[in-house]
């Protein structure tokens, strides 16, 4: 027995042994792997050999193969590799260190430097000018690529991944360290601590994707600088900007960015910054400005930005002056903009020659439709106020106690803060932003962030159930209501003595309807008649005398819950034209809080499901319409509130998309309308309401209305005097309305149905003669 | 005719915060500094306070604690704002331990890479501090020297 289990340990521990002997060979192999390596001085054995014979000039190819070791490069020399050779560190030390001008090193994997932080150990470590690093994967290293007084470098096209640490303990994907004029572009930084660029002048640092470190950038001394068209994302900070002057940063996206800062940038003691056209979305804080600019005569410039979805779009500290703000668009950020402190960030400027800035809590109106707002933005919240003072007090957000403050603020005028800011031409549209991509793993926060896909509706939004914007009608809203789920009465829309004033003007008085589900209502009238008035009362965008209810639910009172039974599809559609169109929808999927796969069979419905992958801005005017209205019915709302929605469109996209409505109202939805299209009131209204200077002048059906205004046009049906009155008979039993002309009728043709009477007649028996047209009608029957 | 849910929890919420604001404990000034690295947020220039060895802090008469990722920060906040300090705190550069800034001696050279670029270390030994001053040619400091606005040749950050 003992004898049995002494041989099989021994046979046990045999065949270890020659395991361990053949994985020792196999690692001996793997190592001595070199692969091809050819200079211009000959073919050689090892990459140190080749590196040793090399001359200045030289080029050494480097066909796959391992490379173990730690290699000094001091001539000046191109290093290629083909078929990605592995250049392994072995864990200790620099893999690469370059001491001559000019070297250039491309196509190699470089990994497994030393991890000591006190010798900065390095994938490649350069103390030349001159040095070009591009194309290469270095991996596991704790620097990536480390220029120490290296001006005129190139690190172009790496893709850097840092070691495995905790992130204080990881070294920098990028350092450049007094190494001026040195061009970083389309690089690939992840998992690192920081890409520190440090007292380097001129620096060009653009399309590169840094991701998931520390600080996505951190600059210090570095005048001249061009960021632009970066991705920073889901670092603790997308990039802190400091003790620098005239930085240009432009064209970026930044977001994520939540460590315990979660600045999307931060600007420091920055003298002439020039920060345009960048996306700060779903930060902690989208800009932090301390201290900048910090010489009397410079200024920091902020202009066509969009900060979205951040807890804080702006934080400034209270000192901060000379910060000229203008075509920035500050949309749904918890708190648009804040001060750090106490004080009113009077000497900034929120507008430059007369552009302001969009803001998505804007209460004001825009009577002459010039883009901007008649009354002026203020930023004059009590809470607000109190938790800048206070931050103690911010445990209290999204408490009652926030609109308890705010309502107490606005009905005792004694306890109304001073405005922290003004903006005295705000927009009434929000801008876009250039230069998105967006990929699967990073799409939850660009979705959220790009969103200004719709940020027209952003304004507008009906029924995105996590907006946070500051509605003049919602700040009732201090308890979540108990909301009905069917309508009273079988009405989902009971409008009555609805009124609202722009100043002296008023552009609606005392409207009132009721709709029920399948019906269609349109609203008619010329510009300024009171249309979208209307509507943005219904939507609860603006305070309004009179009531309106959706689904028995209250919009002045509980404005977001009647919002979540409205789908809404604005005029003009401000998709952001980078997104692709099932990005988009995600987006909003998400924003609505709504099913994925509501999403998806939405954009099957739609007929979309053959575009996903097209960018916004490739679709057709029709297709874009369609994806707006996908979006509207996510939720499957009730209502559908259409803002002239096919005044873009051509005649064959219109009649398709009045298709999709018609299908929609007879599944049940009601639909609310503004147009100036006789051929889409004919075709979706059972009612209009002409409404002219704000006051309802006339409430008829579609038909009447426009044989009223003279929109439709006659046919007169030539059928002989003895088969008048059958054919009058026959068209009648129809629904056709008709007249009688001696010898033929008149029949009202509705678009697209011009050929019916004539149908009807040839069906009945009844022999036509002869027909034509009367008039085309004053309107644009458009069919 | 009692308050109703909304306006109770909204009294409750109140008397919360107020209690969490008044509720902060006594804290012992002569404590050496707790921070939380890569949590909390360098008083003077916003950045994560990660490094341990670099990091500084100050604590107030009343009991307040001033952190900073790099001393020299910390220097130059004392610098901007003069508050009444109980005790200033450096790490010493070769144990890492804390200690009382005027006991340090301090070498400042640029060559000595620290979260800021301030380039100041603290030693507990003069001994320590002289060993890198020679080696990089940098002099040595007190902490009152470190104080005065018209020291010249700090690293330039301090200026």
């Amino acid at each position: 027995m003992l004898n049995s289990r002494a041989g099989k340990f021994a046979t046990t521990i045999g065949t270890l042994v020659v395991l361990l002997a053949i994985g020792s060979t196999i690692s001996s192999i793997r190592a001595q792997s070199s692969g091809t390596i050819e200079s211009d001085r000959g073919t050689y054995a090892s990459f140190q050999e080749a590196l040793d014979a090399s001359l200045n000039g030289d080029v050494i190819t480097v066909t796959s193969g391992i490379h173990t070791g730690n290699f000094v490069i001091d001539k000046s020399i191109s290093i290629q590799g083909v078929g990605w050779p592995e250049f392994d560190g072995g864990g200790s030390g620099n893999v690469f260190t370059v001491e001559a001008p000019d070297v250039s090193i491309t196509g190699l994997v470089i990994k497994n430097s030393g991890n000591k932080l006190n010798t900065e150990d390095a994938g490649i470590e350069a103390n030349a000018l001159g040095v070009v690093i591009e194309g290469n994967r270095i991996q596991n290293t704790l620097f990536g690529i480390y220029l120490k007084q290296a001006p005129f470098g190139v690190i172009r096209n790496n893709v850097i991944t840092g070691m495995d640490l905790e992130v204080q303990r990881r070294g920098d994907g990028i350092r450049v360290w007094y190494s001026s004029d040195t061009v970083i572009e389309d690089n690939d930084v992840s998992l690192v601590r920081d890409v520190v660029l440090w007292y380097s002048e001129r620096l060009t640092v653009r399309n590169n994707n840094i991701h998931q470190g520390r600080y996505g950038l951190h600059f210090m001394y570095d005048d001249d600088a061009l960021v632009e068209n970066n991705r920073l994302t889901s670092n603790s900070v997308g990039a802190f900007l400091m003790y620098s002057r005239r930085l240009q940063m432009i064209g970026n996206v930044v977001g994520d960015n939540r460590g315990p800062s979660g600045y999307g940038i931060g600007l420091k003691d920055l003298d002439d910054a020039y920060v345009k056209g960048n996306l700060f979305a779903d930060n902690r804080v989208g800009a932090y400005v301390d201290n900048s600019p910090r010489e009397r005569d410079s200024t920091v410039e902020f202009i066509d930005n969009v900060f979205v979805l951040n807890d804080f779009g702006v934080r400034l500290m209270p000192s901060v002056k000379r910060n000229q703000y203008t075509g920035n668009s500050f949309v749904d950020n918890q708190e648009q903009v804040q001060v750090a402190g106490r004080g009113t960030l009077k000497e900034n400027d929120w507008a430059v020659d007369g552009v302001g800035n969009y803001w998505s809590d804007y209460a004001g109106f825009d009577a002459n439709n010039d883009g901007v707002g008649d009354v002026i933005y203020k930023s004059e919240k009590l809470f607000e106020n109190l938790t800048d003072k206070h931050p103690n007090l911010r445990l209290l957000t999204f408490s009652p106690v926030t609109q308890a403050v705010d309502f107490a603020a606005k009905s005792f005028p004694f306890v109304r803060p001073v405005p922290k800011l003004t903006d005295p031409y705000p927009l009434v549209q929000p801008g876009t932003v250039p230069g998105l991509l967006l990929d699967e793993k990073q799409f939850a926060w660009k979705t959220l962030a790009a969103s200004l896909a719709f940020v027209g509706l952003a304004g507008l939004v009906a029924r995105i159930g996590s907006t946070k914007g500051d509605h003049p009608t919602d700040q009732k809203e201090v308890a979540i209501p108990v909301v009905p789920s069917e309508p009273a009465g079988g009405n989902v829309i009971e409008v009555k003595d609805l009124s609202r004033s722009f100043g002296d003007v008023k552009a609606l008085q005392n409207l009132s309807f009721n709709l029920a589900g399948g019906e269609g209502l349109a609203l008619w009238g010329n510009n300024g008649a009171g249309k979208t008035t209307a509507i943005r009362c219904i939507l609860g965008q603006v305070s309004y005398e009179g009531s309106v209810s959706i689904c028995g639910i209250d919009v002045a009172t509980k404005g977001k819950q009647a919002r979540a039974k409205v789908g809404l599809v604005p005029q003009e559609i401000s998709f952001h034209d980078d997104l692709t169109v099932i990005d988009t929808m995600r987006l909003y999927t998400k924003l609505r809080k709504a099913n994925h796969n509501e999403g998806s069979a939405l954009l099957e419905r739609l007929t979309l499901a053959p575009h996903l992958s097209k960018q916004v801005r490739q679709l057709s005017g029709g297709l874009r319409q369609r994806l707006a209205l996908a979006i509207a019915l996510l939720g499957d709302p009730p209502v559908l509130l259409l803002d002239e929605p096919t005044a873009n469109l051509d005649a064959a996209a219109r009649q398709d998309f009045l298709a999709l409505l018609e299908d929609l109202k007879a599944e049940g939805k009601a639909l609310v309308f503004a147009s100036h299209r006789p051929g889409e009131v004919l075709r979706l209204a059972d009612r209009v309401l002409l409404l002219d200077q704000g006051k309802l002048v006339a409430e008829s059906e579609p038909e009447e209305l426009m044989t009223r205004i003279g929109a439709l046009p006659k046919m007169r049906i030539e059928v002989g005097l003895s088969n008048v009155e059958s054919a009058m008979d026959a068209l009648s039993h129809d629904d056709f309305k008709t007249s009688r002309n001696r010898t033929g009728v008149y029949v009202t043709v509705a678009p697209g149905a011009k050929a019916m009477p004539i149908k009807v007649l040839v069906d009945a028996g009844i022999p036509v003669v002869d027909f034509d047209l009367e008039g085309t009608g004053k309107g644009d029957i458009d069919d | 005719m009692g308050i109703s849910k909304r306006t109770g929890i909204s009294i409750l919420l109140i008397i919360g915060s107020l209690l969490v604001i008044a509720c902060q404990g006594e804290v012992d000034i002569e404590a050496t500094p707790e921070i939380a690295y890569g949590e909390v947020i360098c008083e003077q220039c916003g950045m994560i306070v990660s490094e341990e060895a670099q990091a500084a802090a100050y604590r107030l008469a009343d009991g307040g604690l001033r952190i900073f990722d790099d001393l020299g920060d910390m220097v130059l906040y004392h610098r901007l704002n003069g508050e009444d300090v109980h005790i200033f705190w450096v790490h010493d550069f070769q144990t890492g331990e804390w200690m009382h800034a005027p006991d340090a001696f301090f070498v400042a050279t640029d060559d000595l890479v620290t979260p800021m670029g301030h380039g100041i270390a603290a030693f507990t030994y003069k001994a320590g501090a002289e060993h890198l001053a020679q080696e990089h040619g940098a002099p040595i400091y007190r902490w009152n020297e470190l104080l005065e606005d018209s020291l010249a040749d700090l690293p330039r950050h301090i200026d």
